[in-house]
């Protein structure tokens, strides 16, 4: 009995939405284009939210949350390893990595916008840790994720420039046989990739490629591009992983709210009477 | 429409739905001061397309000959950019007037009420002049 | 046929009649927790999407200026005619001011007409609605009320607004002294679950895939609902907007929410539900009726025997590509369906610690405002002849109001006069010597 039936006796799928599998009955396709259907919750297990690059674990920057707040190890998820800064750009790294978490009270632009519950951009959007969720129907798809308000619209063959500038920027994609390939541009170049200060500007262009390898699995790629600041594009690569739990979904994490004594516990008044 | 809580009234209380009263929200009178009205006259320095708020950031010549920073605070993007209106179109070095009310907390930032350039087209106004779209 | 009022330059045009407004109520499966309330079927199929649901999916709209509650002087009076709907439009709105400040329209405005913060003017409005010849948005009770709250709702709100004192959007000043003070949309938390509209930017794309629905309201809300009969996830686990279970009978979606959070969203734009009611104890059953390919109708019952004294539902329609005889959508060339666009809240939320330390400055400032003797406000009472003496013909007139500059020459002076009197000013806080003499 394959594993997947295994899993399956065992109650621990959610009950089966229809799916067609294809004769080599590794991947679902869609009734409708036959393209791999990736509708469903993901997550990544990689920890590149703290830092693309190789890091080790580490105290927390806040020493009263112990190990809470301690950071975590990861080997780097950057082909060849290292970010191809330009000199001066790899200045402002640095910077970032200083202002990350000023550890005082009030808002702080010049902080890691995660800490700010700030939208996360992507390629980020895809390994905070959080779940995100794919609806997939004809021609249209949206990728939402659990991180605050944070989504994407999906234009299926969208060949229209983006119109405006945004943190989450402006996606059109295609289908390179059964790879899904995201072309997003129209950032706005307040965004980082990580917490550890890796950033881009509004040049930044990043392409995606969302390859199933079977059911519960995707490979996951982007190539990033911003001559503003690295002398060449590069790419990241990770697995990502269905969330297989029995009624999985996404919780709601509306960070805003969890900020508000952080910005602004400082500016309160006291009450008239 | 009007929300007017009475006693009486709070059982059965007017929800606010109509456009007008939905826009009118709590967040304007407590931003800006109605007692700094302002009037301003200067370039446009940037413009930050935001939501919920756009901001277009003025040079402004005082009286006394000084240039101070301004930030106007509009509305959404997303309205400007149904009305044809992008961020490019806003350059820098764009002359602007401005009035409005300057904000509660007495720094140089202010709502704008009405917007215009110099040849006298008016940015943000609503649909009542002659430039109004048609049905 | 499309069925839309579009309201810009004070006109209105209405296109066809509107057969479904003016149909019976058929019997059809009552909403559980109502008492007698049928929502009417409808004869519409929409298409299908490859897996066998109804395809509701684009993007809608539920731009009306109908209100929640039918008016008092409106009881019994469920539909307006074609001719009433068409007088109604030329008076209401129309968010524009009523004069620019400085045109001839200014002349017969009032001093409170000028004297009051506009949030904005209907340029960031925009002018059209969907179509809808009701009074009002409740559809049951039948007298188009919210039902009366329990004593224990009604003290629970009476608590909850002696501690936010709730005040007119367009009083002069309003003192946001914490950030509770502002509602949940304001904050950029969600809006209440179900969102009427939220004045602009209200549009909801509704997009489907197997086995769930999901709505992405063009400001702050998405909404995730699985359609496999899960159970809901108990508790106050669905926080803000609550947790929603879906499924379809027939053609319509029904949709039920419960395990809110009980916290208070304090009313807020787009709110169904004023402030001082929390959710913790509501079960919403929304219905998603299509009754045509552009249009659907939505019904809202709320549920909550702590709160009211019992259900009641109301119904928004909803319209789908709503696409003005404007350029719509950025660099748009013909019609097209409505585009929404990142509404990045919380990012760019200056608003909220601009009226906190607003409320610390303005303290402040009351502590050292120059004595009345020698303030602005003494002026109150002069004559026009006074004030002409003292400072020299206005640099503008508008209406009742008179515009003289200050020594930064951004700061402006404003006396408003009533019967030849001065009856106020602004600001009323600096000394005589500040205003500039126009001479």
């Amino acid at each position: 009995m394959s594993l997947l039936a295994l899993v399956a006796a065992a109650g621990l799928v959610a009950s089966a939405q229809p799916r067609v599998l294809t004769q080599d009955g590794r991947i679902p396709r869609t009734s409708w284009d036959k393209k791999p259907d990736l509708n469903g919750i993901w997550q990544t297990l990689s920890t590149a939210n703290w830092d693309l690059e190789d890091h080790e674990g580490g105290p927390s920057p806040v020493v009263v949350t112990g190990v809470w707040g301690a950071r975590l190890p990861g080997m780097s998820v950057v082909e060849g390893g290292k970010i191809p800064y330009k000199p001066e750009a790899l200045a402002k790294r640095e910077q970032n990595r200083k202002n990350a978490l000023p550890g005082k009270p009030g808002r702080d632009l010049n902080a890691d916008p995660e800490l700010n519950c700030f939208l996360p951009g992507v390629p980020r959007a895809t390994y905070l840790p959080h779940p995100f969720q794919i609806f997939q129907s004809p021609n249209r798809m949206w990728i939402v994720y659990q991180y605050s308000y944070a989504r994407r619209e999906i234009f299926m063959n969208g060949k229209k420039e983006a119109p405006i500038e945004s943190w989450m920027g402006w996606s059109n994609a295609r289908w390179d046989d059964d790879t899904l390939v995201i072309d997003v541009t129209g950032f706005n170049g307040q965004t980082w990739f990580d917490r550890a200060g890796n950033f881009a500007t509004e040049a930044l262009h990043v392409v995606e490629r969302y390859t199933m390898i079977d059911n519960d699995h995707l490979a996951y790629e982007a190539t990033i591009e911003d001559p503003n600041v690295f002398t060449r594009p590069w790419k990241i690569s990770m697995p990502l992983y269905r969330r297989i739990e029995k009624n999985v979904q996404l919780l709601q994490f509306r960070c805003a709210e969890y900020v508000e004594q952080f910005f602004y516990g400082e500016l309160v008044s006291p009450p008239r009477n | 429409m009007r929300t007017i809580l009475t006693a009486a009234g709070l059982g059965g209380l007017l929800v606010l739905v109509g456009a007008a009263q939905a826009v009118a929200h709590h967040s304007f009178s407590a931003e800006f001061d109605i007692n700094r009205p302002i009037q301003l006259t200067g370039t446009v320095t940037k413009v930050e397309w935001i939501n919920p708020h756009a901001w277009i950031h003025v040079d402004v010549k005082k009286r006394d000959g000084t240039t101070e920073e301004w930030a106007v605070e509009t509305g959404t993007p997303n309205t400007l950019l149904r009305r044809g209106l992008r961020r490019q179109d806003l350059p820098a070095g764009t002359e602007i007037k401005v009035t409005g009310y300057q904000a509660r907390d007495g720094t140089a930032k202010a709502n704008g009420t009405n917007v215009t350039l110099p040849d006298g087209r008016a940015l943000f106004i609503g649909s009542t002049g002659p430039d109004a779209p048609k049905n | 046929m499309r069925h839309r009022f579009l309201i810009g330059a004070g006109s209105l045009v209405v296109v066809g009649v509107t057969m479904w407004l003016a149909g019976a109520v058929v019997a059809g499966q009552a909403p559980s927790g109502t008492t007698t309330f049928a929502v009417p079927a409808s004869t519409y199929a929409p298409p299908k999407t490859p897996w066998g649901d109804p395809d509701l999916q684009g993007v809608w709209d539920n731009h009306t200026n109908v209100p929640m509650q039918r008016p008092a002087n409106l009881a019994g009076k469920k539909t307006f005619t074609d001719a009433e709907l068409t007088a109604r439009a030329r008076t209401s709105g129309d968010n524009d001011p009523l004069c620019n400040r400085n045109d001839q329209r200014c002349a017969g405005a009032t001093v409170a007409d000028l004297d009051r913060l506009d949030a904005y003017n209907g340029f960031w409005t925009p002018q059209s609605f969907v179509s809808d010849n009701r009074t009002a948005l409740i559809e049951d009770p039948p007298d188009g009320r919210i039902p009366p709250l329990t004593p224990e709702g009604l003290a629970r709100q009476q608590a909850y607004l002696r501690a936010h004192p709730a005040t007119e959007p367009s009083a002069a000043v309003i003192e946001i002294r914490h950030w509770e003070d502002y509602d949940l949309a304001e904050r950029c938390i969600a809006a209440q679950v179900p969102t009427t509209t939220m004045g602009y930017n209200s549009a909801q794309y509704l997009m489907q895939s197997p086995g769930w629905v999901m709505l992405a309201h063009e400001r702050l809300n998405t909404r995730i609902i699985p359609l496999d009969g899960r159970p809901h996830l108990g508790g106050t686990m669905g926080g803000w907007m609550g947790d929603s279970r879906g499924h379809w009978e027939g053609n319509t979606l029904v949709v039920e929410t419960t395990g809110y959070t009980n916290k208070q969203s304090g009313g807020s734009v787009g709110a169904f539900a004023d402030a001082g009611i929390p959710f913790g104890n509501f079960r919403v059953v929304e219905r998603f009726v299509p009754v045509g390919p552009n249009r659907i109708h939505y019904y809202v019952t709320v549920n909550d025997p702590t709160t009211w004294t019992r259900p009641w539902t109301f119904m928004q329609p909803w319209e789908k590509d709503r696409v003005l005889s404007y350029n719509d959508n950025v660099g748009a060339t013909k019609a097209e369906p409505y585009q929404m666009y990142e509404y990045a809240c919380h990012e760019g939320n200056n608003a909220m610690g601009n009226s906190l330390r607003g409320t610390l400055q303005a303290r402040q400032r009351a502590a050292t405002r120059p004595a009345d003797a020698e303030s602005t406000k003494s002026l109150i009472g002069k004559t026009e002849a006074d004030i002409r003496a003292m400072y020299g013909n206005p640099v503008t007139i508008a209406g009742p109001r008179w515009q003289y500059s200050t020594a930064d020459g951004i700061l402006q002076f404003f006396a408003f006069f009533e019967n030849g009197k001065v009856v106020l000013v602004r600001p009323d806080d600096i000394r005589l010597t500040e205003v500039v003499p126009n001479r």
